[in-house]
């Protein structure tokens, strides 16, 4: 059933993709239903029904899909936002084509999500890590009109991509290090991998992947710029699930990398600086979406940090936080699309009073910011109480206290910003003609926002059923308190209480943080940076193109045998000696054709006359067609005599085309002639050592001697051409069938621009 | 090239060398030849016909157009490889079969695919580039 989720959601993203009319027809009520099957197929999963392929088993490559606890809740998680996402999107876009196209989009992101929580081996997690970012991309995009969303999406692309790379290049290192991809072999051999001088590298390059997709500082910018996606996206790839990988990453290699150097120092540090940015960020905005989006950086740099902090508690503290802040940051986003759909705006400083007009998103709101500002009973409550006494349990990491008190206010604050300012707030314009969102559409935010409250409720079975499968998984300690919605009066509740007077602050004098926020123009931000490098690149690229492809076909000629001569030299003069050229045994009758041969040559070459360098060319091909039959390959020769007869028929064809006579030499004409001569006394050259001095009777006599029992032919040249080598000779009849391609269009694309001239 | 000698022959030249052409691919197993001089020869058969008589007529003696004869070819080659993967386990792994004293087996097969797409590449550059010029 593992294999069989990941499986249905490739499965119905192609079937709604390619039967778009028909599902067209089916109403927004149920277009969840594919969703609905695919978290049936996640929960009744069992770790027995892991998937092993092996595909190269002498390199170590295996395509493994298995799943552990963390794997599990990644999963349920996925599959259960996935499925209340998808009944909104489907109301979101109801009746309008680009449903069908979110819908199937929104299933294959889902696939190649599953796939990465489901996957046991690294090299299988960074395809489905890869095919993220890729569909990742593909929203972003949604709105191809848009130059906004486009640039959004390539940007997110850029930045995804790029840390992709350097994932690839890290667990490649892991991979030489640990002797192994698969992560069960990986984490049984974490002392030797932690001990090893070269893992520095490793854990940089597997950050920098991890840091780049969960949009950690200096990184984070790609994701308040995808808010450029439709909502339904930004809520669930861009706050519930994509964002995490980094997070859910780094949490999974723990027991194979926390005791390496670097690793929970960097996770702490950049977590920290991506805490205080985000929290800051979040605050001086007036787009609800974009508040939201910085919102999440600062709640996935609290994740990363809670993550290098790396104790029993602190990790217990970081999966509840994941919980927590998938359900409440699901749900406000989705209010945010809701009030945006039906109110016609996102900006917070036109918005106000919609409760009465808007009642069940309202509530939705209200519940989900309770659980974002940290209220007593809510998850949100729940995870920063873990979060504030795991990070008080340690004396090295006791600072960080100040860094979660930023992130508790900045929380705070956008809580009331977006669950209360929005729907009690003074009303800036008239409210009449907003109306209630869709039942189908307020479902999602309402489900979310009310699950926020029921887990903590239910603490036992999210403790024992969801966290403590996944904490066992990443760790063998136990932490000191379970989760509960309510841990009595101590610190952490005075902290807390401190917090919410402080954002409450924040939220009377936001109109001043914004006009303050704005006056900052003079650090550059991330996306302008973005720019400049991206420019950069096109415009170095730019002049590279120009300079090797500049259009003269004799460039290129020249280029081509200038390289082939220096790397020939270069690989002789770096051997052991020249080799031995022996006799050759020439008779006088034999030399006659060479003769011909090289003065055709020379004619060719001087000749202005294109027709009778065409004729001495062919002169040329005679007499090797000769030296062919004289040395016994008539099969050489045979074929030779042809060619030449059709090159004489095309090159008439080309030469009526050509200027007439050929254009006068040029200063270039002395140094084109050296670079040939030199060409031809190499190729001779090597071509009398390789005759005279390598063992090559051996290979004409084994392939003499094994025509006939294994071939069934006794022409050994067109025995060693269709079956000895035939996948040699498979690769160059493509090219063939490539060039004849390639030449027909060219032609015909010629013919047809003069046509039109 | 409007040259009644020419022309005369080449009828006549053309289908013998088409027959010369399978002769070649045929015996190319045991004796000089094989798909690559064949199809050759074929290819120079038609180009001449061509010449001689007009493009248009060659077109018409082939029938199909020399992009389909390169597909076919390239398909028949692969499939042909493919035949070795499902009966030997291995891409290209020869199979024979013999009937009577005659021995059929995959590597023919490549060679009439080899044969066939040397045909259509040969003559699809050749169409390509005589196409006559917009005036």
């Amino acid at each position: 059933m593992i294999a069989a989720a990941v499986g249905l959601c490739f499965l119905f993203a192609l079937a709604i993709g390619v039967g778009r009319r028909s599902f067209a027809r089916v109403p927004d009520q149920l277009a969840w239903l594919p969703g609905a099957a695919v978290l049936a197929a996640v929960i009744v999963a069992r770790e027995e029904d892991a998937l092993r392929l092996s595909w190269l088993p002498e390199l170590g490559l295996q395509f493994v899909l298995r799943m552990d606890g963390l794997g599990r809740l990644f999963a349920l998680i996925i599959a259960c936002i996935g499925v209340l996402i998808q009944a909104y999107a489907a109301g979101y876009f109801s009746g309008k084509p680009d449903r069908e196209r979110l819908l199937s989009l929104l299933l294959f992101f889902e696939g190649s999500m599953l796939g990465l929580a489901f996957s046991g081996d690294l090299l299988t997690l960074f395809a489905f890590w890869e095919l993220t970012s890729v569909s990742s991309f593909l929203l972003i995009g949604f709105d191809s009109q848009s130059a906004e969303a486009r640039k959004s999406a390539q940007q997110a692309l850029t930045i995804t991509a790029a840390g992709g790379l350097a994932l690839l290049a890290g667990i490649l290192v892991l991979g030489q290090i640990g002797g192994s991809f698969d992560l069960g072999v990986l984490a049984s051999r974490a002392e030797t991998i932690a001990r090893h001088p070269s893992i520095g590298w490793a854990v940089a390059l597997i950050l920098l992947g991890c840091f780049t997709k969960s949009a950690q500082f200096p990184f984070h910018f790609w994701l308040p710029g995808a808010m450029a996606a439709p909502t339904p996206v930004s809520a669930y790839l861009h706050s519930a699930t994509m964002v995490k990988a980094g997070v859910f990453l780094a949490a999974l290699l723990t027991p194979v990398l926390g005791s390496a150097p670097l690793w929970s120092e960097s996770l702490i540090g950049f977590g920290a600086a991506t805490v205080v940015v985000g929290g800051i960020a979040a605050l001086l905005q007036t787009d609800l979406k974009l508040i939201l989006a910085y919102s999440t950086v600062q709640a996935l740099g609290s994740l990363c940090l809670l993550i290098g902090v790396g104790t029993p508690n602190a990790l217990h503290a970081a999966l509840a936080l994941l919980c927590a802040h998938a359900l409440y940051k699901g749900a406000l986003f989705t209010v945010a699309g809701c009030v945006d759909k039906q109110a016609g705006t996102r900006e917070i400083t036109r918005l106000g009073a919609l409760a009465r007009r808007m009642p069940v998103t309202a509530l939705a709101g209200l519940l989900a910011g309770l659980s974002l500002i940290g209220a007593v009973a809510f998850a949100g409550f729940t995870s920063k109480e873990l979060a504030f006494k795991s990070i008080l349990a340690s004396p090295d990491t006791r600072w960080l206290v100040a860094v979660m008190l930023l992130s508790a206010l900045s929380g705070g604050g956008v809580a009331i910003l977006v669950g209360y300012e929005v729907f009690w707030g003074k009303a800036s314009g008239p409210t009449e003609h907003v109306r209630e969102a869709k039942p189908i559409m307020v479902a999602a935010p309402l489900v979310l926002a009310v699950a926020g409250l029921a887990l903590p409720l239910m603490a036992g079975l999210w403790e024992r059923g969801l966290i403590q499968p996944a904490l066992a998984s990443i760790t063998q300690g136990q932490p000191d308190k379970p989760v509960q919605p309510w841990y009595g009066v101590d610190l952490v509740l005075g902290l807390s209480l401190a917090s919410w007077a402080i954002a409450f602050l924040v939220y009377r004098r936001h109109a001043d943080l914004v006009h303050w926020g704005r006056a900052q123009r003079a650090f550059p931000s991330g996306t302008v940076l973005h720019a400049g490098v991206w420019t950069g690149i096109l415009a170095f690229a730019a002049s590279i193109t120009r300079l090797v492809q500049n259009g003269r076909l004799r460039w290129y000629a020249l280029a081509t045998s200038a390289a082939v001569v220096a790397l020939m030299v270069l690989q002789y003069a770096a051997a052991p000696g020249v080799p031995r050229v022996g006799g050759t045994g020439l008779q006088a009758f034999e030399a006659l054709p060479l003769l011909a041969v090289m003065v055709a040559a020379v004619l060719a070459a001087a000749s202005w006359n294109s027709l009778a360098a065409v004729a001495s060319l062919g002169i040329v091909g005679w007499g090797l067609a000769a030296v062919y039959v004289d040395f016994g390959a008539p099969d050489l020769a045979l074929t030779q005599l042809v060619v030449e007869a059709l090159t004489v028929v095309l090159f008439v064809f080309v030469l009526r085309r050509l200027p007439q006579p050929r254009p006068k030499p040029d200063r270039w004409r002395l140094p084109h002639a050296l670079f040939a001569g030199m060409v031809g006394c190499l190729m001779a050259f090597l071509a009398f050592a390789v005759t005279t001095t390598l063992p090559h009777e051996k290979v004409a006599d084994w392939h003499a001697a094994m025509s006939v029992p294994e071939g069934q032919g006794r022409n050994v040249v067109n025995v060693i051409l269709v079956d000895f080598r035939a996948l040699d000779t498979l690769g160059e009849i493509t090219v063939l069938a490539v060039a004849a391609v390639g030449v027909a269009a060219m032609y015909r694309s010629k013919l047809r621009r003069e046509a039109d001239r | 090239m409007n040259s009644l000698i020419l022309r005369t022959g080449t009828t006549f030249v053309m289908p013998l060398l088409l027959v010369f052409s399978l002769f070649l691919l045929i015996r190319g197993h045991n004796l000089p030849g094989g798909g690559f001089a064949g199809g050759l020869v074929a290819a120079a058969s038609l180009a001449l016909y061509g010449l001689s008589n007009g493009m248009n007529a060659s077109k018409a003696v082939l029938r199909v157009r020399p992009e389909t004869l390169i597909a076919a070819g390239l398909l028949t080659a692969v499939v042909s490889g493919a035949l070795g993967l499902a009966v030997r386990g291995s891409y290209l792994a020869p199979i024979w079969w013999s009937i009577g004293s005659v021995k059929v087996g995959t590597p023919i097969l490549f060679d009439v695919g080899v044969y066939l797409l040397v045909v259509g590449v040969v003559l699809t550059m050749v169409f390509a580039l005589s196409a006559e010029e917009p005036s």
